[in-house]
């Protein structure tokens, strides 16, 4: 067991009775409650946490919470998850832990012989190096190099879940001047939600100096939370990070207890009425040799360290700033008794107040200074070299083992920016602040550029009451708590990389993809410019922490090198998630068949008792493809059905097809003109098939219509078109023929569907006990009849898909499983067979029959498919009539539906094969749609389309499969009964 | 499960669908002994039929399955009305009631339905899972869900699976 050699023996926001132990790369430490994994492991004396991306360059605890990639780790056991950023990570007993990126210990890891190639491996070197022989052969090596965590071959053992909530009031994080806002939403009696990223609320209070209404900063968080707790109105999300924001208010909010017993991952989707961002401010580091090196850490997150983790994170500091605010570390400092040995600041000159405070801490502020280089020793700095800003001259060398920077702070715009607010660059601060929003958004605090935290405080007042407002509800006249003791000033001097002479050094711009300034430079030598090209090239901003601190530095940047204003460089555009997101808390945990609704028929149980082989069908159905039995191949299951069909009876499961009925006033003019066949002079009991044609002539879907009544329809269409012709249909009577009187009611699932075809099928239901009348001449082709079926009500159309004598029996869903056993039972004595989709793919292109998934592409339409019977051009209008007519004029060329019958008569074609006119010729005149072995051609038949192709039949074509040429003649598209004699019988 | 919380299959009843004008519509309440209301996403009833208001020319009538016949024998004579549309849908859903103290919680995972403003006798189409549904408010801690019956059991089972996954808080 390793012991503390960092911790403080008092303060902190640690609870030093309760001892936490966990394991971190095979060796066990000591935390306590209150503690992240990083701050245990600093204050372990760990150093190295992680190695680096792309070069494998010892990386360690360098700032706070979720910006901070370099404390990546990999949660292992069974709570196994990649990618966990330590000092975003709350300690829990047991913990463990390992280094990602590294082989074979993160301290000794040879892959950091990388280094040493990276001249040749700067930004975009896979675009012009590693070309020869290919590229893929090089890519598995660097792919095993480079990234970060391994994805658990085990699925997770967490609960993962997703859930809706609605509020008035939605706030986003918990420091001062989110708490602030809360509470005068809360009280004002809306429904409030607090986010908070980390497991303690308080943001930035957690390690201030200030006091607020007399209390330490710390205390008057804890007691606004108390109060918080107390309102049922209020609910408060700790652990939990907003990482989306979209249209309608809309924010995502992962809640997560990583690596806890009973770890449980819930994706929240908030809607708000108002949301107040005060995401506050992300500190950002400075660019130069070896800023990437253990030891050098941001001013906040030192004084995390110091104050809410008891941890002295060295013993001798150099402080490298520009900005007045990070002045707050010296306390800290001084508290952990840690000596400064100088404060580098870049700015010419000075507040004679921070020179005072310098004095008073036995230290000198060394103005108008950088520092150029951090060397390093045992891998963690050891110096900090210091020269002259803007004049050369020597350098100077001052040891220390903790180098603290600040290169000023930049707003956490992530969220508002998602929400397609805008952004301006705001100069004093050197940063961008939120500008114009799209949404009900509110942002307060440093979010908004405002960096004194009693102003933060004022502006969070004057936010919560506008927000409140906006919500509807009526804020009370509100305290503004008093800060004392806070630096009130923030004054900073843009520094974004300190000049290194423009050679290949390890100064990092994006410490989450290893991206150098010299890359930068790189890129812009090679003329890019713009940031979003610039991002994609080199990568910045595009890593783990999605450019939280890496942008607004490479921006600056690239401003200072192109002569530029930063404002004219711009943002790139923030995109959701905020920070990584699992999968399976978007998807609510479901996996496998949870993961995608499938619908089941009254008689699916009975399919899959009989070992029916499911299938999706479109519209989330699955269907049974064929019915197997004992020993038998799916070719020869589909041959059996087929032949039953042909010569007996078969029963196949027509439930999916989809259903409505329409009624009302118009409906006979709804239907004149979704369909190019007429339908007014439909009797009643008959039926008629049509074609539904979109706006721009192409076929759409088809179905049967039946005629009920005399303004009562009901109609079918394909299985997977149901959805979108309810749509479709929805709208053309509300949006596009709101005169109409029509109601469309779908029916799919109120009616299952039972279809009895083959020769046998009348005498077969002759046999039921029916009061329906099945004689051929009374039940005619085209014709419905209601009744009763084994006392059973019945609905049954006369229409086959087979080129068979059919039946369609469709019951009310109750009766379903009960009519199908019963038919199954009289169909006993015919030998009748289930037949599954897979026998009705085979016997409708036998018959040349249309399947909307195989001869319908979106580019053809019913001409070409030799349908001109179905088309009424005398009506007065139907939908896609002008376009067909316009487009049949313009563009003599058409693909026409043919038969294709190969040469060699078992040669199967693959779906999709293009059609060409000769051997030689590489031009494509079609393709083949659908291919099939037919037992009753006694070969294989397929069907296509062709140019030109009804003028081509009896010549050969060349289907194309790989490297293969099939020959096949070109014949009409129908194999079988073409005169249609069966079917009417 | 580790909540309190009851999910269970509903009986089926009989729902009719009728859509129409408002005076179509009010010969059907007369019909029914109902008043007719032009509430939206609300429930009224008479001794035979409930009536849920889902859209502003689109009501459920809802009552026990014995009553099918009758309903259909009550609805057959103003079928012919070409502003009104009565189509026996009692086969179209199935319903499951979610009951318990957690029952918003779970609803909660199901739904986006903005349950804190869905008082006591509120009814509204909306989505269950990404699929469209309707939810009932039925009783205090009772909510009814109406859901094609196709998808019946995958709902079902989520339902379930969700009533596992709710702890107060994590």
């Amino acid at each position: 067991m390793a012991f503390s050699n960092r911790r403080l023996e008092q303060g902190g926001l640690i609870d030093r009775s309760k001892p936490i132990s966990f394991e971190f790369n095979g060796k066990r430490y000591l935390g306590f409650d209150g503690d992240t994994l990083g701050s245990a492991l600093a204050a372990n004396g760990v150093d190295i946490i992680s190695r680096s991306f792309k070069y494998h360059r010892p990386r360690g605890f360098q700032h706070l919470g979720s910006a901070d990639v370099s404390s990546m780790v990999q949660i292992v056991g069974h709570k196994d998850r990649p990618n966990v950023l330590a000092s975003a990570t709350a300690l829990t007993q047991s913990m463990t832990a390992r280094s990602v990126n590294c082989w074979p210990s993160v301290r000794f890891d040879a892959g950091c012989a990388l280094s040493v190639l990276s001249p040749i491996v700067p930004a975009g070197f896979y675009y012009k190096t590693f070309m020869w022989p290919h590229w893929h052969r090089y890519e598995p090596f660097i792919r095993k190099l480079a990234g970060f965590g391994k994805a658990p071959m085990n699925p997770s053992r967490s609960q993962f879940s997703s859930r809706f909530d609605h509020c008035d009031v939605l706030i986003v994080g918990s420091g001062a001047t989110g708490l602030t806002a809360a509470r005068i939403a809360a009280r004002s009696r809306a429904r409030v939600i607090l986010v908070e990223e980390n497991f303690r609320t308080g943001g930035g209070l957690l390690y201030s100096s200030a006091s607020i209404d007399g209390m330490p900063a710390v205390d008057w968080a804890d007691a606004m939370v108390e109060e918080l707790e107390s309102f049922s109105n209020v609910t408060v999300f700790k652990n939990s990070t907003a990482w989306a924001y979209h249209e309608g208010n809309m924010v995502c909010v992962i809640e997560r207890n990583v690596g806890s017993d009973d770890e449980v991952i819930r994706n929240h989707r908030i809607w708000a009425k108002h949301v107040i961002l005060a995401t506050g401010a992300i500190e950002r580091p400075i660019a130069f040799v070896n800023n990437d090196s253990p030891g050098v850490m941001l001013s906040s997150a030192v004084s995390a360290l110091v104050r809410r983790f008891a941890v002295a994170p060295g013993k001798n500091a150099v402080l490298f700033v520009n900005n007045d605010q990070a002045y707050q570390a010296i306390s800290p400092l001084r508290d952990a008794n840690i000596a400064i040995a100088a404060i580098v600041d870049a700015r010419q000159h000075v507040d004679e107040s921070l020179h005072e405070l310098a004095e008073r801490c036995n230290t000198q502020i060394i103005e108008g200074s950088v520092v150029s280089k951090a060397t390093r020793r045992l891998g963690r700095v050891s110096a900090a070299v210091v020269k002259k800003r803007r004049e050369s001259g020597t350098a100077k060398k001052i040891n220390c083992d903790l180098l603290v920077v600040s290169g000023g702070w930049n707003p956490a715009v992530h969220l508002f920016s998602q929400s397609r607010g805008t952004l301006r660059y705001y100069d004093q601060n050197a940063c961008f602040v939120p500008d114009q929003p799209k949404l009900q958004t509110s942002v307060t605090g440093s979010l908004k550029g405002v960096f004194s935290l009693q102003e933060s405080i004022k502006d969070a007042v004057a936010a919560a009451i506008e927000a409140t407002k906006a919500a509807g509800y009526l804020s009370e006249i509100a305290h503004v708590p008093k800060v004392t003791n806070d630096l009130n000033h923030y004054r900073v001097d843009p520094l974004w990389s300190v000049d290194d002479g423009n050679r290949p050094s390890k100064s990092f711009i994006d410490l989450a993809g290893d991206v150098t300034v010299f890359d930068l430079q790189l890129a812009c030598r090679e003329g890019f410019r713009h940031t979003e090209h610039l991002k994609r090239y080199t990568t910045a901003g595009m890593g783990l922490d999605q450019g939280k601190t890496a942008n607004m530095n490479a921006i600056g940047y690239i401003a200072q090198v192109t002569n530029a204003h930063p404002s004219h460089v711009g943002t790139t555009t923030y995109r959701p998630p905020y920070t990584p997101v699992e999968f399976a808390a978007i998807s609510a945990g479901r996996s496998g068949r949870e993961l995608l609704a499938y619908r089941h028929t009254p008689m699916t149980k009975w399919h899959m008792d009989r070992n029916a082989v499911m299938q999706e069908a479109g519209a989330r159905w699955r269907r049974p493809a064929c019915y197997p039995l004992d020993g038998e191949s799916f070719e020869q299951s589909i041959r059996r059905e087929c032949a039953s069909v042909r010569h007996k009876a078969g029963i196949y499961d027509g439930s999916p097809l989809g259903k409505f009925e329409i009624t009302g006033r118009d409906s006979i003019q709804l239907l004149n003109l979704i369909f190019t066949s007429r339908y007014d002079n439909l009797e009643r009991k008959n039926g008629r098939y049509g074609i539904m044609l979109t706006d721009d002539g192409m076929i759409f879907d088809d179905g049967v219509v039946f005629r009920l009544d005399s303004m009562r329809f009901v109609m079918t269409c394909s299985t997977g078109g149901a959805v979108k012709v309810e749509q479709y249909l929805e709208k053309f009577i509300h949006a596009d023929q709101p005169d109409l009187s029509v109601f469309i009611t779908p029916v799919t699932s109120q009616w299952a569907n039972a279809t009895v075809c083959g020769p046998k099928a009348r005498q077969m239901l002759q046999a039921a006990q029916s009061n329906i009348d099945f004689s051929p001449e009374s039940f005619r082709f085209m014709q419905m009849r209601e009744g009763v079926i084994a006392d059973m009500p019945v609905r049954v159309f006369r229409v086959s898909f087979t080129g068979e004598l059919s039946y369609e029996i469709n019951v009310p869903s109750r009766y379903g499983a009960t009519l199908w056993e019963y038919l199954m039972a009289i169909g006993d004595q015919f030998d009748i067979c289930p037949i599954g989709s897979e026998a009705n793919h085979v016997l409708r292109v036998e018959k040349g029959f249309l399947s909307l998934a195989h001869e319908v592409d979106g580019t053809l339409d019913v001409f070409d498919l030799g349908m001109d019977w179905i088309v009424d051009m005398e009506k007065p209008d139907f939908i896609g009539k002008r376009a067909m007519q316009l487009r049949r004029n313009a563009n003599p060329i058409r693909s026409e539906l043919i038969g294709l019958l190969p040469l060699d008569i078992g040669q199967m074609i693959e779906e999709g094969a293009p059609l060409t006119k000769d051997e030689s010729s590489s031009q494509s005149e079609g393709f083949v749609s659908a291919c099939v072995w037919s037992d009753v051609c006694s070969s294989t038949i397929a069907l296509g389309l062709l140019e030109h192709g009804k003028s081509r039949i009896g010549q050969t074509v060349i289907a194309r499969v790989n490297e293969q040429c099939i020959p096949a003649v070109v014949t009409k598209p129908v194999f079988y009964d073409p005169k249609g004699k069966k079917l009417r019988q | 499960m580790n909540c309190a919380t009851d999910i269970s299959l509903l009986e089926q009843g009989a729902v009719f669908d009728v859509r129409g004008n408002s005076t179509a519509l009010g010969i059907v309440f007369e019909l029914f002994g109902l008043r007719q209301t032009r509430q939206m996403n609300t429930v009224f009833e008479s001794q035979r039929v409930k009536v849920l208001v889902i859209g502003p020319r689109n009501y459920l009538l809802q009552s026990t399955l014995d009553n099918e016949v009758e309903i259909d024998k009550t609805l057959k004579p103003i079928g012919g009305n070409p502003n009104l549309s009565c189509t026996n849908v009692s086969d179209m859903y199935q319903g499951i009631e979610v009951s318990g103290p957690q029952a918003l919680e779970v609803l909660a995972q199901a739904t986006s339905l903005n349950l804190h403003k869905f008082p006591l006798g509120s009814v509204t189409a909306t989505e269950i899972f990404c699929l469209r549904g309707i939810v009932l408010h039925e009783r205090l801690d009772k909510y009814h869900l109406y859901i094609d019956r196709s998808y019946a059991e995958y709902v079902f089972k989520r339902l379930l699976k969700c009533g596992d996954a709710v702890p107060n808080s994590i």
